[in-house]
């Protein structure tokens, strides 16, 4: 299939077929979404928590203690144990989340914030952008919510 | 007696209602039928709804929707284990985003239920 590259969005390509269902501007709006996510992680540093680590902590915050098992959060999150477990993992090693036997399951361990975890939170990156949607007048959050929830929708399915 | 209404389409779900809020505060009318379920919204004055995510091969938003065209703001407690194409993360997150207040990861116990139905009557208040 053709490809070409867009000038005006620098390192895009994109193909005739697709161009004939969307619109530059839509290819624009969706490189900028693409763009508010990943600017607000800042992972440059490669000890910055990474996005799964967030889900994560975000979790463990607000869910009731002894829902905060490793098999609980990887089926919440819908992903497979393998990744969950790494990141629990070095999020304990940098003191973020610590562990503790299950008071009634021995087989599971009760995962919990710490301190340093605590404080990461407040910091958490997702909520300047929730900031910056809770300024926005009242129909166009609802637009965008809206729009979003569409998006959403359609990838998954 | 407070009720609730209850929607999934897995009648073995809603069976298990009836006897999971036995002896709390909080009565179960359980529907797996979408009509069913606005009819009992607007003719039994529930204080709360119990919403599954899927509801056959639908999600749950549209009725939400709905309710909210029917200009109900009625408490809608949404419940997922995931599955469908949809975390129970992305199922919670769908359903904040369409105003639900509270959100139950299957497989849950009997005093999350409450709770959540406690903390959803509270912010109906």
């Amino acid at each position: 299939m053709d490809t070409f590259r867009n000038p005006s969005l620098p390192g895009v390509c994109t193909t005739k077929r697709h161009l004939e269902a969307f619109g530059r501007s839509d290819l624009a709006a969706a490189v900028l979404m693409e763009r508010i996510v990943r600017d607000a992680y800042d992972s440059k540093s490669s000890s910055a928590i990474q996005p799964l680590q967030w889900s994560i902590l975000r979790y463990i915050e607000r869910s009731p203690e002894d829902r905060c098992t490793l098999t609980l959060i990887t089926s919440y999150l819908g992903l497979t144990h393998a990744p969950v477990s790494r990141a629990v993992r070095t999020m304990r090693d940098r003191g973020l989340v610590g562990q503790r036997s299950h008071p009634r399951d021995a087989r599971s361990a009760i995962i919990s914030l710490t301190e340093a975890g605590r404080a990461a939170l407040e910091l958490d990156p997702i909520r300047k952008i929730a900031l910056l949607v809770g300024t926005l007048p009242d129909s166009e959050r609802a637009a965008i919510k809206r729009a979003l929830r569409s998006i959403a929708i359609s990838l998954s399915s | 007696m407070p009720k609730v209404v209850v929607i999934d389409d897995d009648v073995e779900i809603l069976k298990i209602f009836p006897r999971l809020l036995a002896g709390s505060e909080f009565e179960p009318c359980c529907t797996s039928d979408v009509e069913a379920f606005l009819e009992r919204v607007r003719s039994d004055r529930p204080v709360a709804a119990i919403v599954d995510f899927w509801l056959l091969d639908n999600s749950a938003l549209p009725l939400l929707d709905r309710l909210r065209a029917e200009g109900q703001d009625l408490p809608v407690v949404l419940m997922s284990g995931g599955g469908g194409g949809h975390s129970a993360l992305m199922a919670e997150t769908l359903g904040e985003v369409c105003g639900i207040v509270s959100f139950l990861h299957k497989p849950f116990r009997r005093a999350e239920v409450i709770e959540a139905l406690r903390g959803a009557t509270v912010a109906l208040n």
